[in-house]
């Protein structure tokens, strides 16, 4: 189960950079459950947006100026 | 053949080029230089990538062409070089990103700022108030009409000049502060790299620290309705004691304007003076001979207001007729101004009432 996850988030992890594999892609249709990449997708979706966030803070820090 | 090269020559020497600049501004402020070189950068970058990709592309399409009887191969994916062509885009960007950011936070660092100017974009002039002086005054184009209307030749700064420009110090830090009371206009002036949206009801900000004194001549770049092409901004940067003095010039007219509010005035002098301000401030709707555009602005000739009783008169142009163009005009002209064009638009351009209204009566 745990595996099953994890594959299913690198799945999704490499949909956000747009590179796959015909063979992973055949593996997720065939074994991979829809709700599970869901979740995953709005997962990664929130780590994105937090880490575009916090980027902007670590460059923010180095602005003297910009209150 | 020779004459063709001759021409290929001459396009490329440098005064040919000079009249064919299409690239960006350098600019006359250290911030204006860091953009365009900020801007050089990103486009050499971009011809490299160019380069490289239609490059390769084009030999390929050459070099394998089916006439060589080259054999499209079928094959899915290969993960490795999309990896590579996903990182390596990746990695340009964030390279870029970073001179581009740095430039940007530059540019809205509009902190500790020596002189703050509240810029307003208004049909079609541009209004501009010192907001730690006591200076506040209009911007209207000064392009004699004889030579929009094609009756004398354009002299080389046509339709960017201005009876009034804006006056700033050399070597100090200028803040404006950018707004429109009507429709959204734009204020540009390119050697200063300032292209700000005014929008009514917003203030956008910009800044500005020339080092040379000189006249900058801009544009308003945001279509505004008739006259967009006919509120020019015209900006003149003055060595630190020529601002001052200009300051005390300013605070010096302001004074005896008032002074003249209180004055009488004859009739000749109201109408001779009424036909400058109505041709600067009315003309572009009413039209310089009062016929207005039918469907558009009323004609004043035979103007049933302009013709019937006096206060209603005055009050249209003191206050306006709101949800029209018909701006109210008691922010931009002062009282004298108001009671000249009154007698003017009574006393001419086809009407003869014969009456007059004095400024001292239109400042209660
Ligand atoms: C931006 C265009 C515009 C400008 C500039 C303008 N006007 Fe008008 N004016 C109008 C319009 C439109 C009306 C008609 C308003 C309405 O719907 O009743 C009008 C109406 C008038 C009228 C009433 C005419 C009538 O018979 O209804 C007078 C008088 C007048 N303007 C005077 C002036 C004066 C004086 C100036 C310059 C200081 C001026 N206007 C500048 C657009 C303009
Ligand atoms: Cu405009």
């Amino acid at each position: 189960m745990i595996g099953k996850c994890f594959k299913a988030l690198v799945s999704v992890i490499c949909a956000f950079i747009g590179v796959q594999s015909a063979k992973n892609l055949r593996y997720d249709f065939e074994h991979g459950r829809a709700t599970v990449f869901a979740i995953a997708g709005i997962l990664m979706t929130i780590t994105f947006l937090a880490a575009i966030y916090g980027l902007v803070q670590v460059v923010m820090m180095y602005v003297q100026y910009w209150g | 053949m020779t004459k063709a090269l001759t021409l290929a020559l001459s396009l490329l020497s440098a005064p040919a080029w000079a009249d064919w600049q299409i690239n960006m501004n350098k600019g006359v402020t250290a911030l204006s230089r860091e953009i365009f070189d900020l801007h050089m950068l990103i486009f050499w970058i971009c011809v490299v990538i160019g380069v490289a990709v239609f490059g390769v592309m084009f030999y390929s399409i050459f070099k394998f062409r089916k006439s060589k009887g080259a054999v499209s191969e079928h094959w899915h994916e290969n993960t490795t070089v999309e990896v590579v062509w996903t990182v390596i885009p990746s990695i340009i960007l964030i390279a870029m990103a970073i001179p581009a950011t740095a430039t940007l936070m530059d540019m809205y660092d509009t902190s500790e700022a020596d002189v703050e100017i509240q810029v307003t974009g208004y049909q079609w002039k541009w209004r501009y108030q010192y907001l730690d002086e006591d200076i506040d005054y209009f911007s209207n184009l000064a392009t004699p009409r004889e030579e929009i209307t094609n009756e004398a030749s354009k002299n080389p700064n046509y339709l960017l000049e201005v009876d009034n420009p804006l006056v700033i110090p050399a070597n100090k830090k200028v803040r404006f502060l950018i707004t429109a009371n009507d429709v959204i206009h734009s204020w540009w002036v390119p050697h200063f790299a300032v292209k700000k949206d005014a929008i009514p009801g917003f203030i956008n900000e910009s800044w500005v620290k020339v080092e040379e004194p000189g006249v900058y001549r801009g544009q308003c770049t945001e279509l505004c309705g008739k006259d967009h092409g006919f509120m020019p901004v015209v900006v003149e940067v003055k060595s630190e004691s020529d601002y001052q003095q200009w300051v005390s010039d300013q605070r010096a007219m302001k004074l005896a304007m008032a002074g003249e509010a209180s004055k009488e005035f004859s009739m000749d002098e109201l109408v001779a003076k009424g036909e400058g301000v109505y041709n600067t401030a009315c003309a572009g709707c009413h039209q310089p001979n009062g016929q207005g555009i039918p469907g558009a602005f009323p004609a004043i000739t035979g103007s049933t207001i302009a013709t019937g009783a006096i206060d209603a008169h005055v009050d249209i142009i003191v206050n306006g007729k709101p949800g029209t163009a018909m701006q109210a005009f008691k922010e931009q002209l002062s009282a004298v101004d108001i009671a000249a064009v009154v007698t003017y638009q009574r006393n001419a351009l086809g009407n003869s009432v014969g009456d007059l209204v004095q400024p001292n009566t239109i400042q209660n």
